[in-house]
Formats: structure tokens, sequence, C-alpha cells
């Protein structure tokens, strides 16, 4: 199954994103799957060092390793790429 | 000698489990900050404290100390690292320099100045109070904020070893903080750092210009041998305990003087040990 079709990885993923950038007061519901995560109309507001947290949990946790910020540019756009670059299907 | 113009002091024993200061954080000031870790939650508070009431110049200085820093995240950085072969969180490395807690210390206070973290394996808060004294001496520095901070951590164990002491020692956490500026009318007190690490000669030299009615107070690595020794060659001088109060931590030298300064009046020595070597400090309220 695609990624972007596994309710349960992008809960998984939403929830990892919150927890590592210590967005406690958002729920993974509110964080929309089409939106880009690094821009200004997402809810989470992320900067720089949140972008260096997500990169290091999705290598602990996934085995997705993002050597650059170009990798992670192309790949960390939406929860829906994101989940597809994690599980291709 | 310097001023004393304010005192922040946060002082506790935990039990089990290190207490709740994002909670603590948010009903003192109303703000709480992503990224900190106990560590830094713990010196902000204290700094806070000390500086409530006043109205800091942006070019206060902040020197910061702790005898053993930011260890629990230095243990999870070890577990992380070695035992589970991640990588650690960016997070924790960044907050691992010992003046990450500085950095959000001046952030919350609005403080522009300089910001040092002191570190010594044997004297850290009179080595920091040293650098204050010394700079404030030279002109360098009109005002600054001495923090000392350690924190409590589950792993006992680990902290007692850390800290070459028996495993049945109590074991406290502390952030204690000096607003210091050069002498003047208004001070609470003034604070004299002796400049020089002593041997017990030297000590018991110095001992007998000490004036009668000072109060004294040890350093919790003072042995009961030493302190009647003291005792004896200071005659007229009361013992200030406080040593029920807290547990031990490395940075403790500057709870027991504010704790002196929240609550007494008068002249305090406080003298502590390290191998054979000593260090004396003294606040006063009457000068």
């Amino acid at each position: 199954m695609k990624g972007s079709l596994d309710q349960a990885l992008k809960l998984r993923l939403k929830t990892m994103i919150i927890a590592e950038c210590e967005k406690d007061h958002i729920t993974p519901a509110e964080v929309a799957d089409h939106i880009q995560l690094f821009s200004e109309v997402c809810i989470l507001e992320l900067d720089s060092l949140d972008a260096l947290q997500i990169s290091v949990a999705l290598q602990n946790q996934f085995g997705v390793r993002l050597p650059d910020s170009k990798a992670f540019r192309r790949h960390v756009t939406t929860i829906n790429e994101l989940a597809d670059f994690i599980q291709p299907g | 000698m310097i001023a004393i113009n304010g005192l922040g002091r946060h002082n506790s024993i935990p039990d089990q489990h290190q207490p709740d200061l994002a909670a603590e954080l948010r009903s003192l000031s109303g703000k709480v900050y992503r990224r900190t870790d106990h560590f830094i939650q713990l010196a902000i508070i204290g700094a806070h404290k000390a500086a409530a009431g006043h109205e800091l110049v942006p070019q206060t200085a902040i020197y910061m100390t702790s005898g053993q820093g930011n260890i629990s995240v230095f243990d999870r950085i070890c577990d992380q690292r070695h035992v589970r072969k991640e990588l650690p969180r960016p997070v924790d490395f960044i907050n691992l320099l010992s003046n990450s807690a500085g950095f959000y210390v001046a952030g919350h206070l609005g403080l522009k100045g300089k910001n040092l973290f002191v570190s010594h394996q044997h004297f850290p808060v009179q080595m920091a109070l040293l650098a204050v004294q010394n700079d404030m001496q030279l002109g360098r520095e009109q005002a600054a904020l001495i923090g000392g901070v350690d924190e409590w951590i589950p792993r006992q164990d680990l902290a007692h070893t850390l800290l070459g002491l028996d495993q049945t020692t109590v074991l406290g956490e502390g952030s204690n903080w000096l607003l210091v500026g050069k002498r003047g009318k208004k001070a609470l007190a003034h604070l004299a750092v002796t400049p020089r690490i002593l041997d017990l000669r030297q000590l018991q030299q110095l001992l007998a210009t000490v004036e009668p009615g000072t109060s004294l107070a040890f350093g919790k690595r003072l042995t009961a041998a030493e302190i009647a020794t003291i005792m004896a060659l200071t005659k007229g001088c009361p013992r200030y305990c406080y040593e029920e109060a807290c547990g031990y931590y490395e940075t403790l030298p500057l709870y027991v003087l504010t704790r002196f300064l929240a609550a007494e009046k008068g002249r305090l020595l406080h003298i502590d040990v390290s191998e054979e070597r000593y260090m004396l400090m003294q606040v006063s309220t009457q000068d």
C-alpha cells in the first residue's frame, strides 16, 4: 500500500513530528495531509532546527537517511509525500 | 568587594522523579520555552527570581556555573549514541553545550551583555564569583547575574558515582542566583571572595583574623573533625547550619549565601574544601 493511503503510517508520522518539535498543543488531526509542512499556512510553524530534529527522528525511527538539506526538502514536503517516500507501495 | 542587590533561590530534594519545572516556569513567569530541558528550566527559574523586582540594564552580564552541568541530557546522549546506536537528537546535542542555559536566561531576561559559563573541578562557585569580583574591580562590568545550577537525576547511582559520593548521600538540585553590582548603599549585602586557594596552614592564619560574631558555614565535603578544628580556632563565631534543608549538589555554596541573606543579618564566612585545599568567601549585611 502506498504510504499516502496508509492512515496508520500518517498518524505515526504526525505524532512523531509533534513530539520531536515539542508542538504538544497541536493534535495529529489538526495537521493536514496535503499542506506543505514548512510553509506559513501549516499549523505547525516549523523552522530549520525542527527540520534537523525531524531528519534525525526519521533516521532513528524509520531507517530513512536524508543526507543533506536538498534531499530533505525533496522528500519532507507534505505528510502525504513523506509517507510515500517512506512507503512507496 | 561587590554589592549584592538581588537573590534568587530554588532548592529541592526530589524523590524518584524530576519535578515538572516547565509548569513551574509557566506559573512563575507566564512563559514556557520550546526545546528547553530540565537543567535549562532550572537555570531560568533561579535567574528569574533573582531579577524579579529589579530593572536590569541590557548590558548586565551573566556568569553561570555548575558542578555537573546538563547531566540528564548527557546521560541520554550517551545512551542514544553508545547503547541504542542512534544519532543524538539535535536539540539535546545543542543543549549539552555548557552555555545553552545562559543563552535561554539571557533571552528570558532580555540581556545582551557578556554571557559566561565558568567551569572548575574543585570550586565552581568560588571561581565564578571570583571572576565576577575581578571583572567588577577592573571596571569591565557594572552589573551581573551569577548563578549556580545543578540538577537532580533519577539515575542516582550514576549521580553518586560521578560525584564520588557514598550511595546513601541524599542528593538535591538547585538554582541559586545573585544579582550583583558595584558597592552601593542600597545593597542587601556585600560579598568578598578570598582570591586564592589555601592550604591548611594558610587557612589557619586567616581564621585567626576572623571577627568574633561572624557566622561560619561549612561546605558539605568538610569532615566533622575538620569542622571541629576550625570551630576551636574561631571562638566566638557561631556555626550557621543549613545542611538539613538541602541535599548535596556542587553549587550548594550559592544556596548557603542566598539562604543566609534572605533571613539573617550580619557576617557569614563560608569555608569549602576540595582535596585538602580551601577557599573562603564572606558576605556581610553590615558594610
